[in-house]
């Protein structure tokens, strides 16, 4: 990243660092002096600060998103000029964008992607309340903090880049993965087009996938106008169906069947998170469970316990709660008394008997059942237990019972103490992150941990040939030993086939090979009757077999005409010149020149040698001079 | 036979001229092209000049064999030359930050025996205009074009779509190019016409064929005279944009 120069912007922001780049802007880490606190400078590419019409915009909509507070929002403090820099100074914030997350995570849990939609939705009903779309709803622009907060930036600002271009000349789609359809047709956003974004995202966060992707942006564009976006519960199983459906109404192509509101929107989710947490989460605080998100950066895994979900047995306990309440009142008065008035019966002759001998029971059959249960029957019978052990099991459910002791069907005294063993439920390894490694690593990785790895490969132009793409499920799911995980492998980029080098100089096929990312490996040189001397004879691979870019060609280049090849040719010479007349021959060959005979001829044959091809030259002294008088050329 | 004129004007909003053309050297072969540059400040005239020094370079490279190419040979020459320039126009790109976006169209167009030879990418155009009409030979790849053809907006909301200015691909913004090459058989008194958008938002195509008609292009010294009544129309209509063209007439033998 470019170093700003040492100085301070507006007289009171330092710029420390950079940490990263977006569409218009670079944003810096810096310090306002002045208040001493940390904030982050969002400064213009120089291409746009040319722009009167650009800034203007820019400016007006820097300031209306000022006006914007919500603990949901980055805030925006401040804006101004410094030469030709234009900054906007906001709120700095220290984590990771929800992109980051998901890139290293893969998706998330239900419940935590449900928690961080809804922060975001509390953000739009506040911008939205001020009249402020905010026409960018990306991951990129969500920053999850270090204390599980969820913060929005760059609200309005991507209005000012759709104007300018308007005025300002062509520029290139860019990524339309977050549109909704009627920004890919081209027109005005409004409140429900942020709805639309979020609703992507909330997709991407429980799928770990967007729901179009594509070749480029304008595929991913009509997709967002033609195809019907795939459930989410279709690609993750067991998705809980209120979260789909809250997803496929925030991303419905027509406007007006989405949700009216982001309030909406929010008190759906609201809803569906107020009952998981009842069921599943109890009070486990999700700030903590949200820190370990943005701990994965650190790379050195993260706690443990922040993903594994607290099992609790509150399903069971409310169903029995639930039951209860059937009874009315006045039953319940009738039955106590009945009750009372039978126990006090009872007891005298229980007493009694009870203390000439203890009654044998016959034990119950438990496995398979919760412990719950299991106590509430032994109870009933008089018995007690105690757990024996406490084991993995693929088939029984964590806290169910796999054996006892003595088993089922056994006369057993009362009081009898049964031993059971206690399913801790299948033995689950926390899956690792396998991005970025190879192969080979990730295979290891897994078998370590008793995982099975399933492998895709695709084509990538980002990824190197055999390193890992993506993963399914992400880093930090449980899974049991035994199970899956899905990898996509870079395939390398897109192979192509080569084309026929034949007769072409080293020099070009070098430029033509550094073009197109191959490898120039071997060459090797030969001699040849057909192509001249430099050029290629022959290549591997073959032309028109299919190539990608890092792949090696070796190439045959011509060294000419073999010399051993060249045929010799005699000639026996009669100059037809009469004797006494000086004479010169010589034969230019592909050895070179050599004079044959010179002097004054008397009547005798000459003989002359040629190698390969060339001339035999007959010259004549006349006037001093030679003149040729013949030439016989070979072969 | 050919004959051909160029118009290049920066039109009466702006006041540079990011377009930027190729006209054949003087002993061939028969290569046009025209370029539109995209990016704030100066980065458009940089990427598009730079898109036509690099066609100009392999030109002069590969002279000699030029001459004796099939038609296919030319093809890969062409691919090879616009490749070449998207690598060095993204070279620069990715490595300074006042030329950070930068990119081109770029439509080259070779006369090849009976056929014309085009390379395409961007909303420059390319059209054939003979007596029976006139067709746009190039498709545009613009986010206005797709939509179009995907049936979503009418051909009545193109010209003033809010949008029309996206590309959808352009030379010298990634790594990776994917180029449109299209062949069409030509006769005598089939005329050409490359141009950017600067042109044809302002003229639709059927107002360009009755100007071009109007002077009966195939008359020796009328061809500059519908080049200039072209540029004139265009400025007269505002003139919002770069206008560049060239028009090439295939005459009879
Ligand atoms: N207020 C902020 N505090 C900390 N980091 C930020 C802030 N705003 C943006 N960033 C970081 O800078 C990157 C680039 O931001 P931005 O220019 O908004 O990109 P984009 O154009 O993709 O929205 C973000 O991905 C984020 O990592
Ligand atoms: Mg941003």
């Amino acid at each position: 990243m470019k170093k700003m120069p040492e100085m301070l912007l507006g007289n009171r922001y330092r710029i420390l660092e950079g940490i990263g780049e977006g569409g218009m802007a670079r944003v810096y880490r810096g310090m306002d002096v002045k208040l001493n606190r940390p904030v982050a400078i969002k400064v213009l590419y120089e291409q746009f600060a040319g722009d009167p019409d650009f800034l203007r915009r820019f400016k007006q909509e820097a300031k209306a998103a000022a006006k914007l507070s919500h603990p949901s929002i980055v805030n925006v403090y401040d804006e101004g000029e410094e030469g030709n820099i234009h900054y906007i100074i906001m709120e700095y914030v220290d984590g990771y964008t929800l992109k980051e997350v998901v890139q290293r995570n893969g998706r998330l849990k239900p419940a935590d992607a449900a928690q961080i939609i809804l922060q975001i939705c509390d953000a739009l009903v506040h911008a939205h309340s001020q009249k402020i779309i905010h026409r960018d709803i990306k991951p990129q622009n969500i920053i999850i903090t270090g204390d599980g907060r969820v913060k929005v930036t760059d609200f309005g600002i991507a209005r000012a880049t759709v104007d300018a271009t308007i005025t300002y000349g062509k520029s290139l789609l860019g990524s339309v993965h977050y549109s909704s359809p009627e920004q890919a047709r081209g027109y005005c956003a409004d409140q429900k087009s942020d709805i639309y974004s979020l609703g992507v995202v909330f997709y991407e966060l429980l799928t770990g996938e967007v729901p179009f992707s594509g070749e480029s942006p304008i595929s991913i564009a009509l997709k967002h106008l033609q195809e019907d976006i795939v459930p989410p519960g279709k690609l993750v199983e067991g998705l809980p169906a209120e979260l789909e459906n809250i997803v496929m109404k925030a991303t419905h192509k027509e406007q007006n069947l989405r949700y009216s509101s982001a309030a909406q929107f929010r008190d759906e989710l609201e809803e569906w998170l107020k009952n998981e947490k009842d069921l599943n989460y109890g009070n486990n605080s999700l700030v903590k469970r949200m820190r370990s998100y943005t701990l994965y950066k650190d790379r050195q895994g993260f706690d443990k316990d922040p993903f594994e979900e607290p099992k609790e047995t509150m399903p069971d306990k409310k169903r029995y709660l639930r039951k209860k309440k059937y009874f009315s009142k006045k039953i319940l008065i009738y039955t106590g008394l009945l009750v009372f008035l039978f126990t006090m019966l009872f007891a005298g002759y229980k007493f009694i008997h009870n203390f000439l001998h203890v009654p044998e029971v016959s034990t119950p059959d438990l496995q398979g059942k919760s412990l719950a249960e299991a106590e509430e029957e032994l109870e009933s019978l008089g018995l007690s237990y105690r757990i024996a052990r406490e084991e993995y099991n693929e088939t029984v459910p964590k806290d169910h019972i796999i054996s006892q002791e003595p088993p089922a069907e056994r006369s057993v005294k009362r009081g009898r103490e049964i031993d059971l063993v206690l399913s801790l439920g299948p033995d689950l390894v926390e899956v690792p992150y396998l991005i970025g490694s190879t192969q080979l690593e990730a295979r290891l990785m897994l078998s370590e941990l008793g995982l099975n790895m399933k492998v895709d490969r695709e084509y990538s132009d980002e990824i190197a040939p055999d390193y890992v793409i993506r993963q399914d499920p992400g880093k930090g799911f449980q899974l049991a030993r035994g199970e899956g995980v899905h990898v996509v492998v870079s395939d390398g980029k897109r192979p192509f086939s080569l084309r026929d080098f034949r007769n072409w100089e080293l020099e070009d096929v070098r430029e033509w090979l550094n073009l197109y990312e191959l490898v120039l490996r071997n060459i090797d040189e030969e001699y040849s009757d057909e192509i001249p001397e430099g050029r290629v004879i022959s290549q591997f691979p073959a032309s028109g077999e299919m190539v990608q870019a890092g792949d090696n060609v070796d190439l045959v280049i011509s060294k000419g005409i073999d010399p051993d090849s060249y045929k010799t040719y005699t000639f026996e010479i009669d100059p037809l010149v009469s004797p006494g007349q000086v004479i010169k021959v010589y034969v230019e060959d592909v050895e070179g020149t050599k004079t044959v005979f010179e002097g004054t001829y008397l009547g005798e044959l000459i003989t002359a040698e040629g190698v390969g091809s060339g001339q035999v030259v007959l010259m004549e002294l006349r006037n001093d001079e030679y003149q040729i008088i013949d030439v016989l050329i070979f072969p | 036979m050919l004959r051909f004129t160029v118009r290049s004007h920066p039109g009466c909003i702006r006041d540079k001229n990011e377009d930027c053309y190729f006209i054949p050297p003087e002993k061939g072969p028969f290569i046009f092209a025209v370029a539109d540059g995209m990016g704030g400040h100066a980065a458009g005239e940089v990427a598009s000049s730079l898109s036509i020094e690099a066609l100009e370079k392999n030109i002069a490279r590969f002279s000699d064999k030029l001459q004796s190419y099939s038609l296919n040979e030319m093809k890969n020459f062409l691919k090879e030359s616009i490749l070449k320039a998207n690598k060095e126009i993204f070279d620069i790109q990715s490595q300074s930050s006042d030329l950070k976006g930068m990119g081109t169209t770029f439509t080259v167009a070779v006369f090849f025996h009976q056929e014309l030879l085009i390379g395409h990418i961007g909303d420059s155009q390319a059209y054939l205009f003979n007596e029976s009409g006139y067709v746009q030979i190039t498709e545009d790849h613009s986010l206005v074009a797709e939509l179009l053809k995907n049936g979503e907006i009418e051909p009545d909301e193109v010209y003033d779509h809010p949008q029309r200015h996206l590309l959808t691909r352009a030379l010298g913004t990634s790594s990776s190019l994917n180029i449109d090459f299209y062949t069409e058989g030509i006769k005598p008194g089939d005329c050409i016409l490359l141009c950017t958008d600067g042109l044809t938002n302002v003229l639709r195509p059927a107002e360009i064929r009755d100007i071009i008609f109007e002077y009966d292009y195939r008359e020796s010294n009328n061809l500059e005279k519908v080049a200039d009544r072209l540029l004139n129309k265009a400025n007269e209509l505002g003139g919002p944009d770069n206008i560049t063209f060239e028009l090439i007439c295939y005459d009879k033998f």
